[in-house]
């Protein structure tokens, strides 16, 4: 809780009241979610966005420069997401921003195009993977994230389902069924991963709606008992999904839960106990306990505000050290290119290397190819399943998913 | 298995419509002798349930200690706030006061939060998770102790309001201020317990809600949720607080029968309450049982 968040946004508090002074360093805007609907999972992924940054500054920054970040929450709520986007596009320009959600991400996707800033958001939208246009309404050029697209991450979930079905010996057709808050983010994956699940011969539900804010859910789990669904999509975020399980659990709901990319973590199958058990859901890098060489710079990072290094980090904190890094990487190459600025970031992104992992980060964050054409940097989804029974809490791998690169699926 | 839903559905809607009865009595307590709409009363219940969840896992009371301490801190919360933040504008044009308890709610999520957290968090297991079965629908029985304590609630509402002295100084306050204070009552004192009579009851429905579905700042969205239920019933009225929170309850929950068996627009569940609400505005805007002030032009 005593984490400083802002620790080197205290420099960056100080510095931007004189935007001249971005001359001095590399201006990095972050819009993150600390108090809003998707704080249990934003404050950890906004933490690792600002130790990332804290921990290059503290070593030599990059290409010799430091970063300057000022931390802008905006609770979750687009308009907010505008006016710190306005903020960062005024008298100084940003060179890049670390960004969140995905109603705000693609409401700022023109914009950043326009302004040439490249976005490094945490929404996972597969409608930003598109940069030319060429299979969606319209391109996303700026626009890039690190792990499988919601709805890459979905078609992992639904292909380890159907092996499951199959293993379980399931006669018939499994019914599957999308759950989650009328909202960009859970809606961003509906269609395409409905359209999958058909593929593979499912037969697909009538989606239930349920709140991203956590509340009493047993009525929703009562149709989704009645609908007779064999597997149900979490597209909510952790909080919500803990009062779900909770609420599905007292029903007798037995439907075999998946949960997308931000839909639980360590800290939120603890809160949901028994209730979370056997629940099988995406991690897009390494855990805090894999024993992998990248771990030690990590944990490193994670000092910058644990200076103990006793915190456990969950997922979406070694997944923020990913985006940063990508992005810093992407910085030194066009420092060598001409400069640090949008459209050489944006260069570096798409031609940097096939399967790249930051250096010092190798096991931790998922080899990832971006190109001018195809902004899917990665298309792995690694599916892991909870075991809570019993008062412990477990997570293993249990499936790796290789989504196809289809070209009718960029976009969407 | 239709049928067997819509029952579930409606025995559903009861219980929690009977907690939204609660919470709605407090709305009414504090409005019927304050004249106050307090827009805080969702934070009351998120502060109610997070202490009762600190005592019962960082200071390891067990429930039956942590519950009573947790009311007692909350009548002393309400009546702190009462003086030191309330009875200053006494006095004041009501839209003030009003917006004070909106500037409430904000400070106290964002205390709630910087002190918490913002993860949500497990009640230790107090009542069975698993749902008992009763005439073949399945109830939990954490929300059927809520539905006792419920019905015990409204009825020593009912009790304090006919035949104790504070309820009926209560009642004079409401009638009229001046009037009531000439006769030797202590208005500062009934405002005073109305805060804390509201801030425990609240508690009490936090504390059933987080067992529930865990504690989080989520919470106080209950407090936005009964505010149909106030309007549907009458601002001034307990005994329609009850009933609006009944019929919010069930309301809520046929819209997702209806939504999920046949309709299938989404969120119907969510916003089914305040169509109701603009509706009642639009016919009755006094609410089922609440006073038609009459003005003379």
């Amino acid at each position: 809780m005593k984490h400083t968040l802002f620790a080197g946004t205290a420099v960056a508090a100080l510095l931007s009241a004189g935007a001249a002074m971005a001359a001095d360093g590399i201006l990095v805007g972050h819009i993150a979610d600390i108090t809003g609907a998707t704080s249990a999972v934003g404050k950890p992924y906004g933490q690792g966005i600002a130790d990332a940054m804290n921990y290059i500054n503290a070593n030599g920054g990059v290409a010799g420069q430091k970063i300057i970040f000022e931390t802008v929450d905006y609770a979750y709520e687009v308009p907010r997401a505008m006016a710190a986007y306005k903020k960062l596009t005024g008298s100084t320009k940003a060179t890049a921003i670390q960004g969140w959600g995905t109603g705000d991400t693609e409401a700022l996707v023109s914009s950043v195009a326009k302004d040439e800033i490249p976005y490094f958001s945490a929404s996972y939208s597969g409608h930003l993977t598109d940069p030319k246009g060429a299979t969606s309404v319209k391109g996303a050029p700026y626009n890039f994230f690190y792990g499988p697209s919601y709805s890459d991450a979905c078609r992992g979930l639904v292909q380890w389902a159907h092996e499951d079905w199959k293993k379980k010996g399931g006669s018939g057709k499994p019914k599957f069924v999308h759950m989650g808050d009328n909202h960009p983010y859970p809606n961003a994956p509906k269609m395409a991963c409905g359209a999958y699940a058909k593929e593979l011969g499912f037969d697909i539900g009538n989606e239930i709606q349920y709140s991203l804010k956590p509340g009493d859910f047993k009525a929703q789990c009562l149709s989704l008992k009645e609908s007779g669904a064999h597997y149900a999509y979490l597209g909510n975020t952790s909080g919500s999904t803990i009062s779900l399980l909770k609420s599905c659990e007292t029903v007798g709901v037995t439907t075999q839960f998946l949960a997308n990319i931000w839909g639980t973590d360590e800290s939120s199958l603890k809160a949901t106990g028994e209730a979370a058990d056997k629940l099988v859901w995406v991690v897009g890098a390494a855990t805090w306990n894999d024993d992998t060489p990248g771990m030690k710079l990590v944990k490193e990072i994670s000092k910058i505000s644990d200076p103990t290094g006793a915190e456990a980090r969950p997922v979406h904190y070694i997944r923020a050290i990913c985006s940063v890094y990508y992005m810093k990487e992407a910085m030194e190459a066009a420092a060598k290119a001409g400069g640090i600025n949008g459209p050489n970031i944006k260069k570096a992104m798409e031609t940097h290397a096939k399967d790249w992992v930051p250096a010092g980060l190798e096991g931790v964050c998922l080899p990832s190819t971006w190109t001018g054409d195809d902004h899917r940097g990665t298309t792995t989804v690694k599916v892991y399943q909870a075991s809570t029974k019993g008062g412990t809490i477990g997570m293993k791998q249990v499936y790796t998913a290789d989504i196809p690169r289809r070209k009718e699926w960029l976009g969407w | 298995m239709g049928s067997s839903l819509f029952l579930q559905l409606l025995v559903n809607g009861l219980i929690v419509g009977t907690l939204y009865g609660v919470v709605a009595m407090c709305f009414v307590l504090i409005y019927k002798s304050t004249q106050v709409v307090n827009f805080a009363q969702g934070e009351f219940l998120l502060i109610g349930a997070w202490t009762c969840w600190w005592l019962v896992t960082s200071m390891a009371l067990p429930f039956y200690v942590a519950f009573p301490m947790t009311f007692v801190f909350m009548m002393i919360f309400g009546i702190a706030l009462q003086m030191i933040v309330l009875r200053p504008l006494i006095g004041e044009p009501v839209i003030s006061v009003i917006m004070v308890t909106i500037g409430l709610s904000i400070f106290f999520q964002a205390v709630m939060k910087s002190i918490f957290g913002v993860w949500a968090q497990p009640f230790p297991e107090i009542f069975p998770v698993k749902s008992v079965d009763i005439l073949g629908l399945s109830v939990q029985p954490a929300y059927l102790m809520s539905l006792v304590v419920s019905v015990v609630i409204m009825g020593a509402f009912a009790w304090f309001f006919k035949y104790s002295r504070m309820g009926l100084a209560m009642r004079a306050t409401a009638f009229n201020q001046q009037v009531a204070q000439s006769l030797g009552i202590s208005v500062k004192a009934v405002f005073a317990t109305a805060w804390a009579i509201s801030a425990m009851v609240s508690a009490l429905a936090g504390v059933v809600v987080g067992m529930v579905n865990g504690v989080s700042s989520a919470l106080s969205f209950f407090g936005i949720k009964v505010f149909p239920a106030v309007i549907v019933g009458g601002l001034d009225s307990i005994i329609g607080a009850v009933l609006g929170g009944l019929i919010i309850g069930v309301l809520e929950n046929l819209a997702e029968y209806t939504d999920s068996q046949f309709l299938h627009v989404g969120n119907l569940y969510t916003v089914a309450p305040f169509y109701v609400l603009v509706i009642i505005l639009m016919i009755k805007p006094y609410g089922l049982f609440g006073t038609k002030t009459i003005e003379r032009v």
